[in-house]
């Protein structure tokens, strides 16, 4: 009978136990929809790398901490303020008006390195704790800082790339989060037995540049020496192969510093390079010869009568230096510079083709390179023009250009004709190794190959018998046009303000290179052939010797 | 017959308890494990990360940059 009767009272507690379990699972909604072993955790993606044309970092991800701590757990609240707060330089009273005693967790400082964890660590104080989490590093510091752009925060607290390559590829760099659901015991240890899913996290695609980091410090370097100097208030250097435009080097100055950009304004951040719009000057007079060249409105030994200052309507047009060479040919015109002489030639082009190949050279459209910000300079309605506009336009006052618009215009010239898009990417490699290449592109012929080829002529005699003579690399062909543009304030052109720029590039038979140089207000000389000729000339050096170029003569 | 019977259902049980406890704690130290490797990669992943950092640091140009400027030669000081 006691048996029975133990025998009875075990299953009413079985069927008590089963009713408890049935009310909780099934019933109640407070345990409803949450399974109290299952832990869902957030797998963060490894932010993409980027490196330069040869393999070589420029921006990596670093390990960085996030210190918290549990007031709660706190056993020496005065030391540890006073220990903390010295390692990490931060005021005791600010750190101690941080620390709510009421609450379980607070976070305190992210982004510590390394060294700072291991030496709070090693202080053992009681209520304090480490996240892990990532941080961008940039091994080359600010070489290309333009470029690259940086990583910061979104509204949500999450990575974000801002401006450059950071920025275009931010998608493409961030990757997709993955998630780890799995049930975990009391103790926070795997349940063996239990449900274990993880969607891996994807990690952003690694980015291989056309940049070449030994050209781009060739390139900073020179042009920190060219704006000392020259005592120029900024400046500019892009270096492209001319083929297919794809960017070897790009670097302006002022900079900033990547690791620490909020530290710096939102003016530094822009790259001028691609977001300034400046009027070309005597740059853009070689784009006007070759329109009127392609046109077979000119051939190069045609030659005109270079009398004197030109009249259009109330507006008189004289040469540089006021000075007249009478009879001259084309090629003349481009190696003195001759406004009058652009006048003529702008002439015999005719007002729309001018106006037809302003649009054609990509003037008033973005080029499309691959940097977060890029602007797409002013072509003003063909029904808005003067004459005077179309005079001036001849030798490139008058319009709005942005310099990577002017390179690329430029580089048409000498590659065949082609009008390409530039760009900076190369190669992206996905985490599980999936490589897309990135071919360059031809936007459309602008010139024929044959106007290509006189033209080139033209500029490397532009530089063989410019008016200054520089210091240029013996045995090598070069070709190239100075320019110096006047800065309109208020309407008016202020004569000492100027944007001082050379474009050349190098070998002449089959260029390797072309570089512009842009200087703006230059304190020692206002003329481009006095500051930024020497500067594209030192670069080109360096470059011949870099790219191991036989000499040509 | 009916004994045999008996004895196999008992041993058959106690294989099964048996069986049920080994497989109990094969999976607690299983579970151990998969902590203990889950600890390991992090660290591991932590070091891959401050390796490659300190590698790219020293092939970098602004650390050969800071060792000419150390053994004076250059004299461009640039500081954005």
């Amino acid at each position: 009978m006691k048996i029975k009767l133990l025998f009875v009272f075990f299953i009413l507690l079985y069927v008590a136990i089963l009713m408890k379990l049935f009310y909780v699972q099934v019933i109640s909604r407070k345990f409803k929809d949450l399974n109290l072993y299952l832990k869902t955790e957030k797998l963060g993606a490894e932010r993409g790398r980027i490196f330069d044309s040869n393999g070589n970092p420029l921006a990596l991800n670093q390990n960085s901490y996030l210190l918290y701590i549990e007031p709660k757990k706190i056993t020496d609240k005065f030391k540890l303020i006073h220990e903390l707060a010295d390692k990490l330089k931060m005021d005791e009273s600010s750190l101690s008006a941080m620390i709510d005693d009421t609450k379980v967790y607070q976070s305190i400082k992210s982004g510590l390195t390394e060294n700072v964890k291991d030496d709070i660590q090693k202080l053992e104080l009681k209520g304090i704790g480490f996240n892990y989490e990532m941080k961008r590093y940039y091994p080359e510091a600010s070489l290309s800082a333009h470029v690259l752009g940086f990583v910061g925060k979104s509204q949500d607290s999450e990575d974000i790339g801002y401006f450059g390559l950071e920025g275009y590829y931010d998608k493409d760099l961030k990757g997709l989060p993955g998630l780890f659901e799995t049930e975990r015991d009391i103790n926070g240890k795997p349940i063996f037995i239990g449900t274990q899913n993880r969607t891996s996290a994807e990690n952003g695609r690694d980015l291989f540049l056309t940049i070449d980091k030994s050209v781009e410090e060739i390139a900073k370097r020179q042009l920190l020496a060219g704006i000392e100097r020259y005592k120029a208030k900024s400046g500019c250097v892009i270096i492209a192969n001319p083929n297919t435009m794809a960017i070897l080097a790009l670097s302006c100055l002022p900079d900033y510093d990547l690791d620490k950009y909020y530290k710096f304004t939102q003016d530094f951040f822009t790259d001028p390079a691609i977001t300034d719009v400046v009027e070309p000057g005597s740059i853009f007079k070689p784009l006007v010869m070759a329109a009127a060249l392609n046109e077979g409105k000119i051939r190069p030994d045609d030659e005109m009568d270079e009398t004197g200052q030109v009249k259009i309507g109330s507006y008189s047009i004289k040469t540089w230096d006021d000075t007249y060479e009478g009879v001259i040919s084309m090629t003349r015109i481009l190696e003195k510079s001759s406004n009058v002489g652009m006048v003529y030639i702008g002439d015999k082009l005719g007002n729309v083709n001018l106006y037809n190949y302003l649009k054609k050279f990509g003037l008033g459209e973005i080029t499309g390179i691959d940097l977060q910000g890029e602007s797409s300079g002013y072509l003003r309605p063909k029904n808005s023009w003067y004459p005077i506009d179309y005079a001036t336009a001849t030798f490139g006052q008058g319009l709005a250009i942005t310099p990577i618009q002017m390179i690329r215009a430029f580089a048409s010239l000498i590659n065949g004709g082609n009008l390409m898009r530039p760009y900076v990417v190369a190669k992206m490699i996905s985490s599980s190794g999936k490589e897309t290449n990135i071919s360059p592109k031809v936007e459309r012929k602008v010139i024929s190959p044959l106007t290509s080829e006189i033209i080139k002529k033209m500029l490397v005699s532009t530089v063989e018998h410019a008016e200054v003579k520089w210091d240029r690399p013996k045995g090598y062909q070069i070709g190239g046009k100075t320019g110096t543009a006047q800065i309109a304030i208020s309407g008016y052109y202020d004569p000492s303000k100027t944007i001082a720029s050379f474009i050349g590039f190098a070998p002449a038979n089959k260029p390797k290179f072309i570089t512009l140089v842009m200087l703006k207000e230059p304190g020692t000389s206002i003329w481009g052939s006095e500051t930024a000729a020497p500067i594209f000339f030192n670069i080109a050096k360096e470059l011949i010797v870099y790219y191991n170029i036989a000499p040509e003569q | 017959m009916n004994n045999i019977f008996k004895s196999s259902v008992w041993l058959v049980i106690i294989l099964l308890v048996a069986a049920n406890i080994f497989l109990f704690c094969s999976s607690i130290g299983l579970s151990d494990q998969i902590s203990i490797f889950e600890k390991k990669i992090s660290v591991i992943h932590e070091e891959n990360i401050s390796l490659e950092t300190k590698v790219s640091y020293l092939t970098s140009l602004d650390f050969a940059k800071v060792k000419a400027g150390e053994l004076n030669f250059t004299t461009l000081k640039y500081n954005p």
